[in-house]
């Protein structure tokens, strides 16, 4: 296994489209790192130029401290486990995780017992016969994933390996990888755009848009600190909600920093009012959790905190939860609740939240400020 | 039942035309096998004569039809072969990514498809020619003595081999170009990343992704080239000694240079019953490969 280096890593292509921005990151020894990002985002072009199926316009990839820019993906020792599998329809299962070996000059006999041993761990012993296309969707996985196994690599590149699964075996087969990793302590590379997978699987999560990286980090970082408000707005489902506004600062007690949201304003909470002095008057853009919005109950003491009153628009019972939509001024908020069964669309409600788990955001740059 | 009815009636003006003009031809050339149908047939009726199987019992003594069978399993032999791998040869080159205008080549390869092989007989005849053609110009080149290609009973039917293959190789290099196409771009990546060379990608994931591409092009082919006819009649006219006389120009020469339109049905049946056979056999090896 091997660590992978990327430094200032750019592909464009003729016409002026640019799919990677300057991508720098490392990827250590027996790390999983997942490239997360909507379609297009460049995170699937960086994979396959890490693979040398693509060459980058400018920047170094390295493989275990070598430079493999000029190497063909054969000489890379990577192995990639296609979205579409990329099974070799004519050849046997057996065949199909061999192939490499038998490249490379492997005896049959040890080629044979190599695919034993991976049909094996993948729980495809008795499929060896079979042709991929008498297989169903997990079992071809499985096998494509075996078909990278069965080599041995530095580096384990998978590209949206569980997207052409459905929702159930998703899941199992996302804990398998998982287990694999852990088993093989393989370095892997792993590209989605789900980020369910991203944040059960990764150790530590690229976010890309745009052909730019928006945050390298812990998938619970990623979560509890976005970078900015692209990374806000992408992970977490349902989305964060945003409340756009103007900061004031408050000249007399308590020196309480304030959002001015046009129809109310939004008090930020004390402890922010040093980070946030000098940007008075900034145009700041306020990002909640739906988790982070509570319902304030008729009748029980008043809480704490800022309050923001509005009219229920939707309720989506999920089963073990309920997401509901308030209007809120001119802007809607979605929060996380336990079921409910008392309340219906129109009625009036008011919200309430900790003003530590607000996340602010320079409304024109997107990033992150008044931590 | 009167679901079955309606079927019927919509399919009814099909059924009529292929009846009239496809079925009751090939009975009246059947019913014809059977009788001496010749010129004085021709200028009356009442001389014609029911002979049975005469006419193929005739046929089968014949050295004629022998040496025509035998001259038009040589060029299926050698023609089908070269005509698939000279479409597949073109059909790789202009699939490549590395070639610059495809479509112009494209078009170029498959032109010789569509002209006439009146026309382009003519211009090959001059590409031919023993003394000034192009052909044995470049085998001087070579230092190779000129062949008089068309005049030579051993040369005539590969020259016009090398005619047929350069007529039609483009028909199949567009099914083969479509196939290639078909081929999931991820298998070659897949295959390069697995470590194979050009070769071997070629050979373990191109070439079996082609196989019932290349075994139906090559049955098309075969039928197609059992009724060789207009080359040698063109080019030819079925000599030098006979050599490039085939069982169709046999059929023709019998129709219409002799009359002896019964023995020129016959000739028709028998060839019928060879590329059934062939195609059949051809189809059987197929379906064996595809649904192992």
């Amino acid at each position: 296994m091997a660590a992978v280096a990327l430094e200032g890593v750019v592909k464009a292509y003729d016409g002026g489209r640019v799919a990677v921005a300057g991508a720098t990151f490392g990827v250590d020894d027996a790390e999983l790192v997942v490239l997360l990002g909507p379609s297009g985002c460049g995170k699937s072009t960086l994979l396959r130029i890490i693979a040398g199926l693509e060459t980058p316009t400018a920047g170094t990839v390295r493989i275990g401290g070598r430079v493999v820019n000029d190497l063909a993906p054969k000489d890379r020792d990577v192995a990639m486990v296609f979205q579409t599998y990329a099974l070799y329809p004519h050849m046997t299962v057996e065949e199909n995780l061999g192939f490499s070996l038998r490249l490379k000059g492997v005896s049959r006999s040890q080629r044979a017992a190599r695919v034993r041993e991976v049909a094996a761990l993948l729980d495809l012993e008795g499929q060896l016969d079979r042709l991929p296309r008498q297989l169903s969707g997990g079992q071809r996985q499985r096998v494509a994933l075996g078909r990278a196994l069965v080599r041995e690599p530095q580096v384990f590149l998978l590209d949206e390996p569980l997207s052409n699964l459905d929702a159930r075996l998703r899941s199992g087969v996302r804990t398998e990888i998982a287990r694999l990793h852990r088993r093989l302590r393989a370095t892997m590379i792993y590209v989605t755009h789900d980020q369910v997978e991203a944040m059960t699987l990764g150790q530590r999560i690229v976010v890309m848009n745009g052909g730019e990286i928006q945050q390298i980090d812990t998938p619970l970082r990623v979560y509890e600190q976005p970078a900015n408000l692209f990374v806000a707005g992408f992970v977490g489902s349902p989305s964060m909600n945003f409340l756009r506004g103007r900061l004031l600062q408050q000249q007399q007690e308590p020196q309480e920093p304030q959002l001015d949201l046009g129809f109310t304003r939004l008090g930020l909470g004390k402890p922010r009012a040093s980070s946030l002095a000098a940007q008075d008057g900034a145009e700041l853009v306020a990002g909640l959790r739906p988790e982070d919005l509570h319902l304030v109950t008729a009748g029980a003491p008043p809480e704490a905190g800022p309050h923001l009153s509005g009219a229920l628009e939707l309720i989506e019972p999920v089963g073990n939860e309920t997401f509901l939509t308030v209007r809120v001024g001119n802007v809607e908020l979605v929060l996380r609740t336990p079921p409910q069964r008392l309340l219906r669309v129109g009625d009036p409600v008011t919200l309430t939240f900790a003003t530590d788990r607000l996340h602010l955001f320079d409304a024109h740059s997107g990033r992150r400020v008044g931590t | 039942m009167r679901a079955s009815h309606f079927g019927w009636l919509f399919a009814a003006p099909a059924l009529v035309i292929i009846g009239v003009f496809f079925f009751l031809p090939v009975l009246g050339a059947l019913a014809l096998s059977l009788t001496d149908f010749d010129l004085y047939a021709l200028a009356d009726l009442r001389n014609l004569r029911f002979v049975g199987l005469d006419n193929y019992w005739q046929l089968m003594h014949s050295r004629e039809f022998w040496g025509a069978l035998g001259n038009t399993c040589y060029f299926v032999a050698l023609g089908v072969p070269l005509s698939v791998l000279a479409s597949l040869l073109t059909a790789l080159l202009v699939s490549s990514r590395l070639t610059r205008w495809p479509a112009l080549f494209r078009t170029a390869l498959f032109a010789p498809v569509v002209t006439t092989v009146v026309a382009v007989a003519l211009v090959w005849r001059y590409l031919l020619h023993t003394r000034y053609g192009l052909l044995n110009w470049a085998l001087g080149a070579l230092g190779v003595h000129p062949l008089d290609w068309l005049g030579d009973p051993h040369w005539a039917m590969p020259a016009i081999v090398l005619f047929a293959v350069w007529k039609n190789f483009g028909y199949n290099m567009i099914i083969l170009i479509a196939a290639l196409q078909a081929v999931p771009e991820e298998l070659h990546e897949a295959a390069r990343l697995d470590g194979a060379s050009f070769w071997q990608e070629f050979v373990r994931v191109t070439l079996p992704a082609l196989r019932p591409t290349l075994l139906l092009v090559a049955i098309l082919t075969a039928a197609g080239y059992f009724q060789l006819f207009a080359e040698p009649f063109v080019m030819t006219q079925g000599g030098p000694l006979q050599s490039t006389m085939s069982v169709v120009y046999l059929m023709y020469d019998q129709a219409f240079k002799w009359w002896n339109l019964g023995t020129a049905s016959a000739v028709a049946f028998l060839l019928f019953l060879i590329v059934l056979v062939v195609t059949a056999l051809e189809m059987r090896f197929l379906r064996r490969i595809e649904a192992p």
